[in-house]
């Protein structure tokens, strides 16, 4: 065995398993590289200008989001930019979360090189991914709500809501437009009575007119207690998480939508 | 997790079915994900829902996954890859989860819709795609299923 057989060898095992796919304006390169789950490395080149611009197509930073890291702030956030910029990448018209970078036509190998290892060490903050117990239940009912809200409604976490003391306490959502304004707060299963009772306070205790406050209780009505409902109806409306639409339907009675969405 | 579990949800058993429309919302910047939830009648999994994840970079390379499951104990019993290699599979392939290991093994489809390998797909297209997954997973489309393009 020699140099030249062991670089044969790898030059071999390279393009052997190397495949191109056109692609728009330019080619996809399927690389013989995985990442964590797998599946393939794959880089986009495009001609732009005098050279090419190699992109791995936010790629990495789709895995992540699947794998469930966040890289809108916090520590894989840091990381992935360090990685970026210890790749020497200079990330040419690259949107937030892509690995990208331009150069020569001479050195194109390096560039898409390159971009699949810088992809691949992003694709490995994988591990950072909390291990947490599970989606709280406040930021259920914040995604649901912010899904049928769109564009046409003002949402605020964790909004003050006014006591008749004069004071102010925090519920989870107010969901506002063209000047009116419902107040939701969710009420989760993990301690039900404790839950319900900090609702049944906070609501009973506030300025804000009942047909405007909205208790959203975690899973289905046959996992609460009918006192509990009851309870909690004296004071707002009670909708159940686990029925598909009631809670979109009582905000959109309560909160209707702006008169110009309505013109057009 | 049992091997019981896994098989009874993904057959008729479950009786699973989706419940309400797509919600889409936008993780790390860039990837639009959408999530239906499915109901089924294994308590001892839920809950349950189908998430498509779709990068507008790669438009006709979405994926599709169903979670089982929460936290800990949460899990993506099936994953499918529209256009993505996963050797010794050139493209379109599935993942599959088995009780007791995390490996997931892949396969290759054959009943997913072919989806050209271009930076733009047909309208109606991933509509198409989710049906086409939740029915190898035996999860029924709901009276109430409301389809939003991502």
């Amino acid at each position: 065995m020699d140099a030249a057989t062991v670089i044969g060898a790898v030059l071999r095992a390279v393009n052997d398993h190397t495949v191109v796919h056109p692609y728009g304006d330019g080619l996809l390169v399927d690389l013989p590289l995985t990442y964590g789950d797998g599946d393939g490395v794959r880089v986009l080149v495009e001609p732009m200008g005098s050279g090419y611009r190699v992109t791995d197509r936010a790629t990495a930073a789709t895995l992540l989001a699947m794998a469930g890291v966040n890289l809108t702030a916090g520590r894989a956030a840091e990381a992935f930019g360090e990685i970026l910029r210890n790749a020497g990448l200079n990330g040419v018209n690259a949107i937030p979360g892509e690995v990208a970078t331009f150069g020569a036509p001479d050195d194109l190998g390096r560039l898409i090189l390159d971009v699949a290892q810088a992809s691949l060490r992003a694709d490995q903050l994988r591990w950072l991914a909390p291990r947490q117990a599970g989606v709280r239940f406040v930021d259920r009912v914040t995604d649901r709500v912010a899904a049928w809200a769109g564009r046409t409604r003002k949402l605020q976490r964790d909004a003050q809501i006014p006591l008749q003391s004069g004071r102010s306490r925090p519920v989870t959502l107010r969901v506002a437009n063209d000047g009116t304004a419902a107040y939701v707060q969710a009420v989760s299963l993990r301690d039900p009575d404790q839950a319900a009772e900090h609702c049944y306070h906070v609501f009973g205790l506030s300025t804000i007119p009942r047909e405007k406050r909205v208790a959203a209780l975690d899973g289905s009505e046959q996992k609460w207690s009918k006192a509990i409902v009851a309870e909690l109806r004296t004071v707002s409306d009670v909708e159940f998480f686990d029925d598909p639409l009631s809670l979109e339907r009582q905000l959109e009675k309560m909160v209707p939508p702006p008169q110009t969405a309505l013109r057009s | 997790m049992t091997a019981a579990n896994l098989g009874a949800l993904l057959s008729p058993l479950a009786q699973a079915v989706t419940l309400g429309g797509i919600a889409w919302t936008t993780k790390n910047r860039v990837v639009r994900e959408g999530t239906v939830r499915v109901n089924t009648v294994i308590p001892v999994l839920a809950p349950c829902r189908l998430r498509m994840t779709v990068n507008p970079l790669k438009p006709s390379e979405p994926a599709l996954q169903y979670l089982v499951g929460d936290g800990r104990s949460g899990f993506s019993a099936r994953r499918l890859c529209v256009n993505t290699p996963h050797s010794p599979f050139p493209g379109t392939h599935k993942h599959r989860v088995e009780p007791g290991g995390g490996d997931e093994g892949a396969y290759e489809p054959d009943d997913i819709p072919a989806v050209p390998l271009q930076p733009r797909v047909a309208p109606g297209t991933y509509r198409a795609i989710l049906e086409a997954f939740a029915a190898e997973c035996f999860i029924m489309i709901g009276d109430d299923f409301a389809w939003v393009e991502p």
